[in-house]
């Protein structure tokens, strides 16, 4: 376990210290948002996609650039608008000097297998089409261009929305949603001092001068995917927990099976959606990081608490008659599920 | 001689005058009726009313005027009304009994009137005739001494009514044993049921006495397996979830202890115990000696902390 594979050249112990110097280069750069920059790591280190929903000037842009920054490797950005169209991000044409129309690769094939982060602004501003392509580069980490497959091995695609406009926005189709591993809801700090630094202190008044004061590049890019497979391999889960996890994923789906009973919700009836193969997987990736990243090489209960949540929410879909009042029944039924599912 | 003359017609004029005023002879008469006694009644009498009627032939009774049986006044029921006629030459006799019974309760000696009823008879001529039955005063008593024996007397007795007769009872005796046993069982069947609903009073309040005892059952095991020790451990973990109503996890030992503060005393000894499960359950470490036994105390420290708890409230 000290050494992760053939392409790393980074001892385990030391893939801890470059994580705990991102976080606090990130931390130091996002003031407030300790949470939510654990669990981006936790999926960046599952190799998930990420899902950024918050009120208007929290800082969902500025912590997503942040990430990318100390991240390092290509990044790309685009921004979601009505016009967007899908070849928008496979190619542009343009008039060359020599007065020819030219063909150049669009943002996602920019930087060809060496793009690292994919960063979608306002996602639910771009049409479905859009969407669709988006499905099979989170997907497939590949998009079919110029007659050739292009693979993106490193990528991840953080996406963002802000979730008080409505107006000429498409809502992301549940498969859409349901490739995004996490769905982390960013809120402002809640800590008087910081939102008084956040006021006052000319260091967090311009955006773009408080990403590049982060520190970049930090972690290794390439070798991402082979520290994510490691982790994987190296967290033990024993019999019981893994119990514990699938009768957590089970009572998400089939709540009435659990006895779980809900004020005013018919159990048995509510869900038409629940956590589904990919959902369940990932959850068991993340907890299994957040045990890795807690200094443990077993897997505990309380490595799903963590990410339960920002894994399960947004794969939970609701019979209509529900939906009027979605986000307090799913936090119910999660925190149901929780109560209810006994482990030692 | 005129003194004569004047006498016989004055004579003369009164029989003719006689004659004149006779009364007619009926189709219809009551020729006989017995009442009965007329006095002495008390309250509940039956009073029994006979008649005999002849009537000439070609004449019928017509069945609508007989008096309706019922409530005739707040105290005089009719309660049967019965009739029967013979044909004796160009005569049909009726023989019509009529039943009454009188609730009234005087209090002093009181003289009652039944009324008077009205028969009609009708030919096929459709000719009618009308037969009073007469109206019938009778005297009634009250059932009370008419001196209060219990008043000034020396003979014991102080009651001004006599004793109301006391009710004749029934032997149960054949149906004692089946409504012992159905009843039984139905309290039987009753008291499983509640146990089952939860609903009996739960004597043994804490739930550290039940995971105790599970432990302890499986400490008598001379080679303990690690699947043994999951068991009681498992049964450890069972009580604090039946104690805190949600599954408690390491992570939740403060929370759980706020809100069950008598347990405070034994956070280190509970922080223990769950890191001891972890290592058996989620690090397959081996588990330590003795490991059952100190669940067992620890049972008994927090059953004795719910004791005093439940003592207070």
């Amino acid at each position: 376990m000290n050494q992760l594979s053939k392409t790393s050249t980074i001892a385990m112990s030391d893939w801890h210290a470059l994580i705990a110097k991102m976080e606090s280069s990130i931390n130091n750069t996002i003031l407030g948002q300790e949470h939510i920059v654990r669990l981006m790591t936790i999926a960046t280190l599952s190799r998930g996609h990420i899902l950024l929903e918050g009120d208007v000037g929290v800082g969902k842009t500025t912590l997503l650039k942040t990430v990318a920054e100390c991240l390092g490797g290509n990044f790309e950005r685009i921004e979601g608008t009505i016009d967007l169209m899908p070849h928008d991000l496979v190619y542009y044409t343009y008039i060359a000097e020599n007065g020819k129309p030219g063909v150049s690769s669009g943002p996602v094939l920019k930087h060809g297998d060496e793009l690292s982060i994919f960063f979608f602004n306002e996602i639910n501003r771009a049409r479905p089409q859009v969407h669709s392509l988006l499905l099979r580069i989170m997907a497939e980490r590949s998009v079919h261009a110029f007659n050739q497959t292009h693979f993106f091995p490193h990528l991840q695609v953080f996406a963002d929305r802000n979730r008080i406009e409505k107006d000429e926005t498409f809502e992301l189709p549940a498969a859409a949603r349901d490739r995004f591993m996490m769905e982390l809801h960013v809120e402002q700090p809640k800590s008087e001092v910081q939102l008084k630094d956040l006021m006052f202190n000319p260091r967090y008044h311009d955006a773009d001068k408080l990403v590049d004061s982060a520190d970049k590049a930090i972690v290794p890019f390439q070798q991402l995917n082979d520290v994510a497979a490691a982790i994987q391999e190296h967290v033990h889960t024993s019999e019981k927990v893994q119990d514990y996890g699938y009768h957590l994923c089970r009572a998400l789906r089939e709540p009435a099976e659990y006895g779980i009973q809900i004020t005013d919700v018919d159990t048995s009836n509510m869900l038409r959606g629940g956590m589904g193969p990919r959902g369940i997987s990932y959850l068991a990736r993340g907890a299994r990081v957040n045990a890795w990243l807690n200094g443990r090489d077993a897997l505990v209960p309380e490595d799903f608490h963590m990410i339960i949540r920002q894994v399960a929410k947004h794969r939970l879909f609701l019979n209509p008659v529900y939906d009027y009042n979605r986000d307090e029944i799913v936090e119910s039924l999660i925190t149901a599920a929780l109560n209810t599912i006994q482990s030692p | 001689m005129k003194l004569i003359n004047t006498i016989s017609l004055l004579l003369s004029l009164f029989l003719l005058s006689a004659a004149c005023y006779a009364e007619p002879v009926l189709p219809a008469q009551l020729i006989k009726m017995d009442q009965g006694r007329n006095y002495g009644l008390m309250v509940g009498d039956i009073i029994e009313h006979r008649y005999l009627i002849a009537v000439d032939e070609g004449y019928s009774l017509s069945p609508s005027s007989l008096p309706v049986e019922g409530e005739l006044t707040y105290w005089l029921d009719l309660n049967s009304v019965s009739m029967t006629s013979e044909q004796q030459g160009k005569k049909t006799i009726y023989n019509l009994t009529l039943r009454y019974q009188t609730f009234y309760a005087p209090l002093d000696v009181r003289t009652l009137q039944i009324p008077e009823q009205q028969l009609v008879f009708t030919d096929s001529a459709n000719q009618r005739v009308e037969i009073t039955l007469p109206d019938w005063h009778f005297i009634m008593s009250p059932i009370k001494e008419i001196t209060a024996s219990g008043v000034g007397n020396n003979d014991g007795s102080d009651g001004f009514m006599k004793a109301d007769i006391a009710p004749r009872t029934h032997s149960l005796s054949r149906y004692q044993s089946p409504i012992i046993i159905y009843a039984s069982l139905s309290i039987l069947c009753l008291l499983i049921w509640a146990a089952l609903a939860g609903l009996l009073p739960k004597f043994d309040t804490s739930p550290f006495h039940t995971a105790r005892r599970q432990i302890k059952r499986i400490n008598r095991h001379k080679n303990i397996t690690v699947d043994q020790i999951q068991q009681g451990l498992q049964a450890m973990h069972d009580a604090f979830n039946s104690r805190a109503s949600y599954t408690v996890f390491a992570s939740q030992i403060d929370v759980f202890i706020q809100q069950q503060p008598q347990f405070n005393e034994s956070r280190t000894q509970i922080e223990d115990f769950f890191q001891q499960s972890r290592c058996v359950f989620f690090f397959d470490e081996d588990p330590k000696p003795n490991l059952l036994n100190d669940c067992i105390r620890l049972c008994d420290r927090l059953a004795a902390a719910d004791k005093v708890v439940s003592g207070k409230s």
